[in-house]
């Protein structure tokens, strides 16, 4: 009774003093009740919690743990998990999942503040600083420092994890999920062509866009022929600007560096934000695109399927389209189905091909100020960042179906349907897990599995290609008045982008609609867009 | 006379033709589910299955069999229909006939009280927090009490009592002796068989078919009903594609389950119509006002 | 009518009257507790319209912005664009939807066979079930540019294929008619209890007296459905604005983004995704205005036209 009076009371005096800085601007201090005020350790035991080796738990403990829904959607559920039963039974500690299925309920939690003890993947920017600044959540500093020594000493290695989990008052209030495996990271989507059908039309995989644009040809006007079928797809991609499928690596490939992971930008090596999508330059692949749909080589509908079709159309039985863009080759073996490009639009740059900024992703573990066991948590997390556990949670267990751990501490992957790790075994990338780069240094893909095909294409054609880390916008903090007049901005910018951008790929007019469009990008607010991207930036890279 | 029997000929024919056109309208894209739920789901979305389902599979039925989740979501659902809706009846059926009684002193007053929270409400955090308080979050309770008061519904119910249920045969009951909950039982009731079940069908429907509060109010998987199962099944990745990266070939699986989850999930429903059809009969009132 | 009722009546004081009436005050009392708990007690949440609202504030002490949240809805770049398209799409949704259900109730009620009759009502009902995620995917393919039902038969008269889904004009008819279609068994449902509770004898009469079934649909039938349907329209017209935001979102893409933009799916990228929880109850707010608005005029019109009323 007494805390929840005193965080009362805090929140009075927060209420205050948001009162006189006035203009709704918010207090940045530290809020005391996050604190953590480490107990007395009797016995090597810290309020129910070992303070080393396992199990965790020195009696019985049970935390409540916030998980998000969406492994229920093709997995098991969250407490039918091999891993999360290995996980309670080495630590002693009991997980209670509680499920949050949608962005409604997730809100609705921070909202009503009814918290659980501690929460995996839930919770955007502005929910965990509106909680810190309620005096929510335990600041894990201290406890980091006191409890975690793989986190501790991975932030001590790498600034830049350190800068992304760290908020803008200085403190890091919740941990992040690292997945450094460049098989991963390195690219975002492979662009894949069917081999056997060129082999079938006697033609070599294109490695420059007038070849590319003949090849396509070539199989639209086979269509019918051998296992071609009639209504055959030469090229599909899921819209224009979708980072998942979309056509931003054909972009690319003339050397104009686009990438949508959040905003539609880049970052210039002088670490300026670059919003190529009002450049003149990407005229040029804009035009060879339209050139594409025009002829038909590109479906309009490509323009308006959902998701749902993107992956039915790309992965039936009987395969239809010709050349499109996935994280996975349907194909593993790499032969029916090959990666190709980036193309050599023979412009005088090179081509490019995106990489991805989810190596480090904020939010994947924070501790309320509830949890009466906040040490027991805080080993917990610890528990999940050794590599053993994090490896086993993307990939399986170990044992004889999923990895295989060797004596010298190198893993093997098995090799498995897909289905059954899904379905029994792993959460994947759900759980605050920390795969450091290294760990893949000693690590084997299975002959045939979907990330050695993929690992295998990154290290191979697509290496000098691949756009830097440093050109693409990083996960950065924003404040919370940022937050939301990007949400606004980027709303406006990207659905006027996304719309004019289609029109154009099926009517055409990119010469004589240009500037009209670049005016009306400037209405909606593009450079006040770019500006706040910047300033956020800045401060990131200052951090 | 003679015009008249033509007339009502054609009138008929083309009653008929018209009541063709409707179930021809209706019922091809339902046959389109029921074959496209047996259809290799590549064939399904290339525009391949029109007639006749093609690559025939099991593969959805199949999925839908080993996930254990759909069929407690099942088992859940029939609990929270039946109760939802039984509660949802006697707060509907009693205010409604209350509030159709025109003598009623503040009749005006209650229905204004009732109606405005059709359109004002605080929105879900307030609710959420009081519903909180009221320890109701991930209970059984809340799931069957949420929505119990339907204005919507009342509001029909209130229209039917009014002009359905001659006021005569009220007042004579009255004069009989009875009480206003003798009349309320013993007379209106078994007269009002037609709305009592339009109304267990709209709100059993209505409890089949919910997932907003279950996605609101419930944390457990256990409790989910069969709605949030098949829309988690079907939605979460539509939301964020990212999150599918490793699991793209499942994401396929589920395709082929997608037409199958309608025709398992709806079977129930549909079956519930032709029960509650046989009160919709002709002739109750006369009936009753000549008896 | 009250003034007619108390004419009527005998007048007695108003205690009596009410103590005439307790039962039925007893069996109204659960439903008015319930909306008082349920409904009523959280509407102090609608403050948070006013105010920029911070979870660690609570309600009370965020600070009061007075009617920032709404100027800004106003103001923003969209507004114009989200306002017409929502008005647009209600009311079409509204007066396509509405005639269908009643027609098809007449239309069952007047089939002879027993069986056909039960066959078309239990088919014309069924598509009810069907989840929104589902009917956006059938609309996508039978409205597929390239195998799609429509544009075959589309071809196979001399017209060319059309990209329906990517098409701003179409969406709004796409987006009614699949609603119509989905609807109008469900919605006949209560037209049809109706119509079995006209008084056979008014029927038997008209026989008599040589009207044929074009007359009596006209002069009983209607008649006796009337309340019934001015009813479902007022209502209908009180929930306008609160047009909902998955089936719009879903058939959303950047093609058609022009008609398929409505407050609803703004809301739901702007407010929700992002938690601007002031915002959106603004939003919110505005909706429910309108709604008010409506259902009263339409019920004061209705009142002269009709004397129906719905309070």
């Amino acid at each position: 009774m007494d805390k929840r009076r005193y965080a009362m009371r805090g929140v009075a005096m927060l209420a205050v003093a948001g009162i006189l800085a006035g203009c709704g601007k918010q207090p940045v201090d530290t809020v005391e009740e996050n604190i953590y005020v480490a107990p007395a350790v009797e016995d090597g035991v810290v309020n129910g919690a070992n303070l080393e080796g396992l199990p965790i738990a020195a009696e019985p403990i049970t935390l409540t743990v916030g998980v998000s829904a969406s492994a229920s959607s093709y997995q098991g559920e969250w407490q039918d998990l091999d891993w999360v039963k290995k996980l309670q039974e080495d630590s002693g500690i009991t997980l209670d999942f509680r499920v949050y299925s949608s962005d409604e309920d997730k809100n609705l939690m921070f909202t009503s503040r009814d918290y659980p003890d501690i929460s995996f993947n839930v919770g955007t920017d502005k929910q965990i600083q509106d909680a810190a600044l309620g005096g929510d959540i335990y600041e894990l500093d201290e406890l980091i420092e006191a409890y975690s020594p793989n986190w501790k000493s991975y932030f001590e290695e790498n600034d830049y994890a350190r800068k992304v989990a760290t908020m803008s008052d200085g403190h890091i209030y919740s941990l992040p999920i690292v997945r450094d495996e460049p098989s991963n990271g390195d690219l975002r989507d492979q662009w894949l062509i069917r081999k056997d059908w060129l082999d079938e039309l006697n033609l070599e995989v294109p490695e420059t866009t007038e070849e590319f644009y003949e090849t396509l040809k070539e199989i639209k006007e086979n269509a019918g022929t051998g296992s071609i079928p009639e209504d055959v797809i030469p090229y599909y991609v899921y819209g224009i600007t979708n980072n998942v499928g979309g056509a931003l690596d054909m972009i690319n490939s003339f050397g104009v560096a686009v990438a949508n992971e959040r905003y539609l930008v880049t970052v210039d090596d002088n670490g300026k934000v670059v919003f190529n999508f009002a450049n003149e330059e990407i005229k040029e692949p804009l035009s060879y695109i339209r050139k594409l749909f025009e002829e038909g080589l590109i479906p309009g509908e490509c323009l308006t399927d959902d998701w749902d079709t993107y992956i039915t159309k790309t992965r039936s039985d009987l395969p239809v389209v010709a050349s499109f863009h996935s994280y996975q080759n349907p194909d593993a073996s790499n032969t029916s189905i090959v990666a190709m490009g980036p193309l050599d639009s023979e412009n005088g740059k090179n081509s490019l091909i995106r990489s991805q900024t989810n190596q480090v992703l904020r939010n994947y573990f924070t501790i309320y100020k509830k949890c009466e066991y906040p040490e027991a948590a805080m080993r917990l997390a610890d528990l999940i960042a050794d590599q053993d556990w994090s490896i086993q949670a993307m990939y399986g267990m170990f044992g004889d179906t999923y990895l295989q751990k060797s004596e010298d501490g190198s893993v093997t992957m098995l090799p498995y349907e897909a289905d059954a790790q899904a379905a029994t075994s792993a959460p994947t990338n759900r759980v605050p897990f920390l795969l450091k780069k290294e760990m893949f240094e000693h690590f084997t893909y299975a002959e045939g599995s979907a990330q050695k095909q993929r690992d295998d294409a990154i290290k191979g054609q697509y290496a000098n290609h691949i756009i830097s880390q440093n050109n693409l916008y990083p996960n950065v903090i924003m404040t919370t008045e940022q937050t939301d007049r990007l949400a606004e901005l980027s709303t406006d910018i990207n659905d006027y982008v996304n719309t004019t951008v289609s029109t154009w790929m099926l009517e055409g007019g990119i010469d004589e609609g240009w500037d009209a469009y670049v005016e009306q990008l400037n209405k909606l607010g593009l450079e006040e867009y770019i500006s706040i991207l910047q300033e956020a930036l800045d401060a990131f890279n200052e951090n | 006379m003679k015009r008249k029997c033509i007339q009502d000929r054609i009138f008929l024919i083309c009653n008929m033709i018209l009541a063709i056109l409707f179930l021809v309208i209706c019922f091809y894209p339902l046959w389109f589910i029921l074959i496209a739920s047996f259809s290799s789901p590549g064939m399904v979305s290339s525009g391949d299955v029109w007639i006749v389902p093609k690559g025939i599979t099991l593969d959805g039925y199949r999925m839908m069999l080993g996930k254990s989740e759909i069929w407690r979501g099942y088992a859940n659902t029939v609990l929270y229909t039946v109760v939802g809706t039984l509660i949802n009846l006697l707060f509907t059926i009693t205010a409604g006939y209350a509030l159709s009684r025109k003598t009623l002193p503040f009749r005006g007053a209650i229905n204004i009280f009732f109606l405005v929270t059709m359109f004002i409400n605080g929105g879900l955090i307030p609710t959420y927090l009081l519903m909180n308080s009221l320890h109701l979050v991930d209970t059984f309770a809340i799931m069957v009490l949420m929505g119990g008061v339907n204005v919507w519904n009342f509001i029909i119910c209130r229209t039917f009592f009014e002009t359905s249920i001659p006021v005569e045969v009220i007042e004579a009951a009255k004069i009989d002796g009875s009480s206003e909950l003798g009349v309320f039982g013993r007379i209106v009731l078994p007269l009002s068989k037609a709305i009592l079940a339009v109304m267990t069908l709209f709100f059993a429907v209505g409890h089949w078919n919910g997932y907003y509060n279950a996605l609101v109010y419930l944390r457990k998987e256990s409790k989910y009903p069969l709605q949030l199962v098949l829309r988690n099944l079907l939605l979460t990745t539509k939301l964020s594609p990212e999150a599918s990266d490793s699991g793209m070939e499942q994401l396929l699986n589920l395709q082929s389950m997608k037409y199958g989850v309608i025709v398992v999930a709806s079977v129930p429903v549909l079956i519930l119509y032709p029960f509650i059809q046989k009160y919709f009969v002709k002739g109750v009132m006369v009936g009753a006002i000549k008896g | 009518m009250k003034a007619k009722n108390r004419v009527i009546l005998p007048q007695k004081s108003l205690i009596t009257r009410m103590r005439q009436h307790w039962q039925l005050y007893l069996i109204l009392a659960p439903s008015i507790l319930y909306l008082l708990i349920f409904n009523y007690a959280p509407l102090y949440g609608l403050i948070i319209a006013f105010k920029d609202y911070k979870p660690y504030f609570g309600y009370l002490d965020s600070p009061f912005v007075g009617l920032d949240n709404f100027v800004r809805f106003f103001n923003s770049n969209k507004f114009g664009q989200v306002l017409p398209n929502t008005v647009i799409l209600s009311f079409y949704s509204l007066l396509a939807g509405f005639p269908f259900p009643i027609i098809l109730a007449l239309c069952l009620n007047y089939i002879p066979s027993l069986r056909f009759k039960k066959l078309v009502q239990n088919i014309t009902y069924a598509p009810y079930f069907i989840s929104t995620v589902v009917l956006v995917s059938m609309l996508s393919i039978f409205f597929s540019q390239s195998g799609g039902l429509v544009n075959n038969i589309r071809e196979a008269v001399g017209l060319e294929r059309i990209l329906y889904m990517g098409d701003a004009g179409a969406f709004r008819h796409m987006y009614v008619w699949s609603g119509v279609w989905q609807t109008v068994g469900w919605n006949s449902i209560i037209y049809f209890a109706s119509l079995t509770n006209v008084d056979e004898s008014l029927h038997e009469a008209a026989i008599v007296d040589g009207a044929t079934i074009m007359q009596r649909i006209r002069y009983i039938d209607l008649p006796s459905i009337k309340p019934v349907i001015v009813t479902l329209f007022i209502l209908n017209t009180g929930k306008l604005m609160s047009i909902g935001f998955e089936k719009a979102y879903l058939m959303q893409n950047s093609l058609n983004m022009e008609a398929s933009e409505i407050i609803s799916t703004y809301v739901y990228k702007i407010g929700l995704l992002n938690q601007q929880y002031s915002y959106s109850t603004a939003i919110d707010l505005f909706n429910a205005l309108i709604n008010l608005i409506l259902i009263f005029s339409v019920n004061a019109i209705s009142r002269k036209l009709s004397e129906t009323s719905i309070w």
